[in-house]
């Protein structure tokens, strides 16, 4: 083959594959401006996603670099009284309040460092007004492709009036703790300062018994002898008034097995030679404080029985719970309540009988410590049947 | 078969057979474009097999090691074009050992339709490794001549041992020690 002729072939050839080449070529393109449509299209799309979720955010939200505001939402132009065009033109140090701005510093230093991934902070904003308000600043870095970090996105959610309330809380609290302070210190004293006078009379009477003996006879002695009761009564009423006072101020809650108290409680009382116990149910172990509880059964039980015309003294006491709460009855054949007294007798200084055996604190002591776990104590009762008295606890309060 | 391999055959052809043997072997072969071929197209690759047996008959040479001597043509084609990836090994074992976690996948970034071999490597604790060439094509001659052509080109004294792991070629255990 000549050799013209063999340059002519190859030079066939090469035009051929150019021509090959530049038709892959254009395919390749068209395919490649298509795909990059697609992307436009994409992310024209996500752009207005993030746009509206930027928009529409809840939290203020603000992008920053080196403290300058690179850009905010409308929200967080809002919170500031602000227009977005001017927040832009400020720097974060501008919007906060300068009791803040070292705390602020001193994170976002620790960020740029990477000292840290992100922080999270409470601080005072200062709006255009002047104004401030607390908000919480959640902040964390958006990095480039090589890990630097392009700016610092905040999340700022104002808390104003949550601080408030807890301000408001918190001196709510100490109020109470200085008034049941207070209150406590005030029952000490009045029951020390009723006493003493009541001890007096009473040393008083005494003598007069024991060193007037012959003067005092019959009536006059008998009149001594009520006088020297009453004033034994009164000494309870003051004991009682100042249990009442406590209840809820003693913390040492410990175990308690129910089923094991109330038979504690039957033994130490004084009960008739004719007396049935029964119990029935699953009797929990709870956390307690173990006195306060012992004083519930020991009132009921005391009641049961000293109210009681019958012969065979009849006592049960049930067991059971809720989701909620456990639940306890004291059930007796007594003499009964009438259904009128159902609330007179949980309020404090009300006996119904006038030979009065007891001093009409004991129901209200009762009622005070069960709500003080979360319960109640109601009563049903029918004349000369008996009485039953249901009391509850929160578990959240008792459960061990 | 990416057209580079065709384009490079022809200009490996022509320096050592002269422009009338290229001009053979593309008669011989048959081929539907009339050996009109650019880098940047796709072939089939059984036009490779007909153009090297068209080349094989011609100069009454084995075709394997016509293939072979192709492959070591290609590798030096392939450190003018890419120098980079050449640079970023220190010596030929990195070198081979990334081709297929790294030069491929990167090379199906630019051609998703690439048909390419699967190369496994595996170390010895002897200091040898072993690649295994594993392709429907068996083109196995075209993988030895490749790697001694990389040897060759990181200046290291080597030995290329070859076991048949399938007959007929299409899986084949190299393995490489360094002297």
């Amino acid at each position: 083959m000549e050799a013209i002729e063999l340059l002519e072939k190859k030079l066939q050839r090469e035009i051929a594959a150019r021509q090959e080449a530049e038709r892959i070529l254009e395919e390749k393109s068209l395919e490649l401006y298509q795909n990059n449509q697609k992307l436009e299209q994409l992310n024209g799309e996500l752009e207005s996603d993030l746009i509206h979720l930027f928009e529409n955010a809840v939290f203020g939200i603000a992008l920053t670099s080196n403290g300058d505001i690179k850009t905010v939402n409308s929200k967080f132009g809002e919170m500031m009284g602000y227009a977005v065009e001017e927040l832009k033109a400020l720097t974060i140090k501008d919007l906060t309040y300068k009791e803040d701005v070292s705390k602020s510093y001193q994170l976002t230093n620790a960020l740029i460092a990477q000292q840290v991934d992100q922080f999270e902070l409470r601080k005072r904003y200062r709006r255009k007004d002047g104004s401030l308000f607390w908000a919480k600043t959640k902040v964390s870095p958006v990095l480039n492709q090589d890990g630097s970090t392009r700016y610092h996105l905040a999340i700022i959610e104002d808390i104003q009036f949550l601080v408030e309330a807890e301000e408001k809380q918190a001196t709510l609290i100490q109020t109470l703790q200085s008034q049941n302070k207070e209150l406590d210190a005030f029952a000490q004293v009045v029951s020390h300062d009723l006493k003493s006078p009541l001890r007096a009379v009473n040393t008083l009477v005494g003598w007069l018994k024991e060193d007037h003996a012959e003067a005092f006879k019959g009536e006059a002695l008998e009149h001594l002898q009520e006088i020297e009761s009453r004033i034994g009564k009164a000494f309870s009423l003051i004991d009682g008034i100042l249990e009442y006072a406590q209840v809820g101020t003693e913390n040492t809650e410990t175990e308690v097995d129910t089923k094991a108290l109330v038979k504690y409680v039957s033994e130490m009382i004084d009960v008739p030679q004719q007396f049935q116990l029964s119990l029935e149910g699953d009797f929990p172990v709870l956390k307690i404080a173990r006195s306060q509880l012992q004083h519930i059964f020991q009132n009921l039980l005391t009641n049961g029985v000293k109210y009681n015309d019958k012969d065979v003294v009849k006592i049960l006491v049930k067991s059971w719970e809720t989701s909620s709460h456990y639940l306890f009855s004291v059930q007796d054949n007594g003499i009964g309540i009438p259904a009128k007294y159902f609330d007179k007798i949980f309020t404090m200084f009300s006996t119904l009988n006038e030979q009065t055996k007891g001093t009409g604190v004991g129901l209200a002591i009762v009622k005070k410590i069960c709500e003080h776990y979360g319960g109640t104590i109601i009563v049903d009762s029918k004349e000369g049947q008996g009485t039953t008295f249901t009391f509850s606890l929160n578990k959240q309060h008792t459960k061990l | 078969m990416k057209g580079i391999v065709f384009t490079e055959l022809f200009d490996m052809v022509e320096t050592h057979f002269g422009l009338e043997m290229v001009q053979n072997i593309i008669d011989d072969a048959q081929l539907p474009n009339h050996g009109a071929y650019t880098k940047v197209g796709t072939y089939d690759h059984k036009e490779i097999y007909r153009l090297v047996g068209a080349l094989s008959q011609r100069t009454d040479t084995d075709a394997n090691a016509l293939i072979k001597a192709f492959g070591k043509h290609l590798l030096q084609t392939f450190v003018a074009s890419y120098p980079a990836l050449f640079e970023n090994s220190s010596d030929s074992f990195s070198f081979l050992s990334g081709v297929h976690d790294y030069i491929h996948v990167e090379v199906r970034k630019i051609y998703p339709d690439a048909d390419l071999p699967h190369f496994a490597t595996i170390d010895h604790p002897d200091g040898s490794m072993d690649m295994v060439y594993t392709s429907s094509k068996k083109m196995y001659a075209l993988a030895e001549g490749l790697i001694e052509a990389t040897m060759e080109h990181y200046n290291e004294a080597f030995r290329l041992d070859k076991e048949f792991i399938e007959e007929d070629g299409s899986k084949v255990r190299f393995t490489i020690s360094k002297k």
